[in-house]
């Protein structure tokens, strides 16, 4: 299986009960005595700072770090401003969500932090270090699958491993261990046009996972899966990827996806993006994707999200 | 249900083909499909040996002049006679000769120039209109400037050959790398791909289905650039000897070059169709 960081997992770990606490703590507030509700926040705050000493202990630097980020797209006789200054920072190990009301420039932030774009104001970091190109610690997925189509399903997955002269015998037992854990056993040898659709994303999904990013940057992966096949995908990706440590900025336009896969949800306003809200979910891992959208928990955020959202779809459609 | 093996499934689908219905409408598609063949086959023959046996009786018949049109049994003749002494051989092999190496030549051109302009849009800009004009310009009509630099040898009709091929080529050679979807660069970026992995292991196989296109007007192209340099003048080849036997009323002897020229071309044409299919399995 893909490696993993202990160090950023504890802060992700301690982040949980961060979040688990505080949630208890709004949840009993108004019966409890002052003094329950003080020492639990005490703890909390404790927690969170032992949190933050531990991941900046190991880690030195956030994994993600935007600092100011403002884009403009320039075009012959106009300069729109699609990010209005974000900021916000990411402990390894993180599955973040970014929801927004389509065409907000939620892409463009992610790609931003892939290395793809250059922001016209601010900064990123990665691992502590600027980004300037994509680099070779990212995986990144569309929604279209972009398979190479003159190439097996198996020789699409080993890509990144073949860029990387990884030798012939050790990528083949990658692919192979990706094919299995994804439910494409026996496919390697077909092309992506015999695949079906949800066996192309899974292909994509294999090829992103094969050489172990630090960083999965996903824009809308599923979006182009039936409901039941995203279900499906939703659940392989979730079991593959619990427990390797993997920080993950996955951008969406399904809420339920967000809250379902996601340890923090963030929603952008529409175009110029701004963060509106800035959530962690209280859903504890590791988490079965089938069963995390029946409960308390998944309504209350699933709300909370759509109530900030609703007004900014409204906005944007305007 | 207990999980069924691999031999076990097999076994179910093999019992699925005799399925007594399944096996009928398969062995009937079979049977269509071999009856669609044989109707096409047939016809593509019988309409030849029609026009082959009018042309024979017209001329038999003293309706249609023997002296302009020949007829297929003399044609026949001077084929079977120029196989039988091998009169034609050395110039076969000439005119042959030329066409494969103007066509690998202005192929390999091509494809470089192409793809290297394809890679670079400001070299695309400048480049444009010069490749645009050179393109449009009658390329015969340099022939005797060829003739003039490179003689009445094999190199005139090269260069005239290499003129053809490599605009066509480096023509569909550019449009294949700049169609090229931008998801492909994309991806191949985000995988830690160096901008020469990205030429050699997205560039150019994305651009191959269009490379082929031009490939294969190319080998037709050339053929007819080396038959035009021999019409035009030349010490050998099938085109010194289609101007002789026209220009000596040897009207069978055209005909027969005619024949020969259209069996290169099949042979050729057959010979990039094995090569695409084996290139483009993946469609």
């Amino acid at each position: 299986m893909l490696t993993t960081i202990p160090g950023p997992c504890y802060a992700q770990l301690n982040e949980r009960l961060v979040a688990s606490i505080e949630e208890s703590v709004t949840a009993v507030s108004s019966p409890i005595s002052p003094g329950t509700h003080d020492s639990l926040d005490v703890a909390a705050k404790r927690l969170r700072a032992l949190s933050a000493a531990h991941s900046s202990g190991s880690q030195g630097k956030p994994a993600i770090r935007l600092d100011g980020v403002t884009h403009y797209f320039v075009s012959q006789n106009q300069a729109a401003r699609v990010v209005d200054d974000i900021s916000f920072e990411m402990p390894a190990g993180q599955f973040l969500a970014i929801v927004g009301p389509s065409g907000c420039g939620k892409t463009t932030v992610l790609n931003m932090i892939a290395g793809l774009v250059s922001p016209s104001v601010g900064h990123v970091w990665r691992n502590g270090s600027p980004v300037a190109e994509t680099g070779r610690d990212i995986g990144y997925m569309l929604a279209r699958d972009s398979l190479l189509p003159w190439r097996t399903a198996q020789a699409n997955i080993e890509m990144g491993l073949e860029v990387r002269d990884v030798p012939r015998a050790s990528r083949r037992v990658t692919a192979e261990r990706l094919l299995n854990a994804l439910s494409l056993r026996g496919l390697g040898e077909l092309y992506p046009s015999q695949l079906s659709q949800g066996m192309r994303q899974r292909v994509a999904l294999a090829r992103t996972l094969a050489y172990e990013p630090a960083f999965l940057l996903m824009d809308e992966p599923f979006a182009a899966l039936d409901a039941q096949t995203r279900l499906m995908v939703q659940a392989e990706f979730i079991r593959v990827w619990e427990g390797t440590g993997t920080s993950v900025v996955f951008v969406t336009h399904d809420l339920e996806e967000a809250v379902v896969l996601a340890d923090r949800v963030m929603v952008f306003s529409a175009r110029p993006a701004r963060i509106l809200l800035d959530i962690m979910v209280p859903l504890t891992r590791p988490r079965s994707v089938e069963s995390a959208r029946y409960g308390e928990e998944f309504d209350r955020t699933h709300r909370e999200i759509w109530r900030h959202l609703r007004d900014e779809v409204v906005r944007a459609s305007a | 249900m207990k999980p069924r093996r691999a031999d076990q499934l097999s076994a179910e689908s093999h019992r699925a083909a005799v399925d007594p219905v399944s096996a009928q409408l398969v062995s009937r598609l079979a049977r269509e499909r071999s009856r669609f063949r044989l109707i096409v086959h047939v016809s593509q023959i019988s309409i030849l040996v029609v026009c082959l046996l009018l042309w024979q009786w017209l001329i038999d018949a003293g309706i249609g002049m023997a002296f302009f049109f020949s007829r297929p049994s003399d044609i026949g003749k001077f084929l079977y006679e120029a196989v039988l002494t091998g009169s034609l051989w050395a110039d076969t092999a000439v005119t042959l000769g030329a066409t494969l190496i103007g066509f690998v030549v202005g192929s390999v051109l091509g494809i470089g120039v192409g793809l290297i302009v394809a890679r670079s849009p400001t070299l695309d800009a400048i480049l444009d209109p010069y490749l645009g004009i050179l393109n449009s310009l009658p390329r015969i009509a340099l022939a005797p400037l060829f003739l003039l630099w490179f003689g009445l040898g094999i190199s005139s009709k090269i260069a005239l050959s290499i003129s053809l091929v490599f605009f066509v080529v480096a023509i569909n050679a550019r449009a294949g790398a700049i169609g090229v979807p931008s998801d492909y660069i994309t991806v191949a970026r985000t995988l830690g791909a160096s901008e020469w992995q990205r030429f050699v292991k997205i560039v150019v196989p994305g651009s191959v289905p269009s490379i082929f296109a031009g490939l294969r007007l190319g080998v037709v192209y050339s053929l007819l650039g080396v038959v035009t340099g021999e019409m035009i003048a030349a010490k050998a080849g099938l085109g010194v000897q289609l101007t002789f036997l026209a220009g000596t009323f040897q009207i069978a002897g055209v005909f027969g070059i005619l024949v020969i020229l259209a069996i290169i071309a099949v042979v050729l044409n057959w010979l990039m169709a094995v090569a695409e299919s084996r290139l483009l399995r993946w469609r």
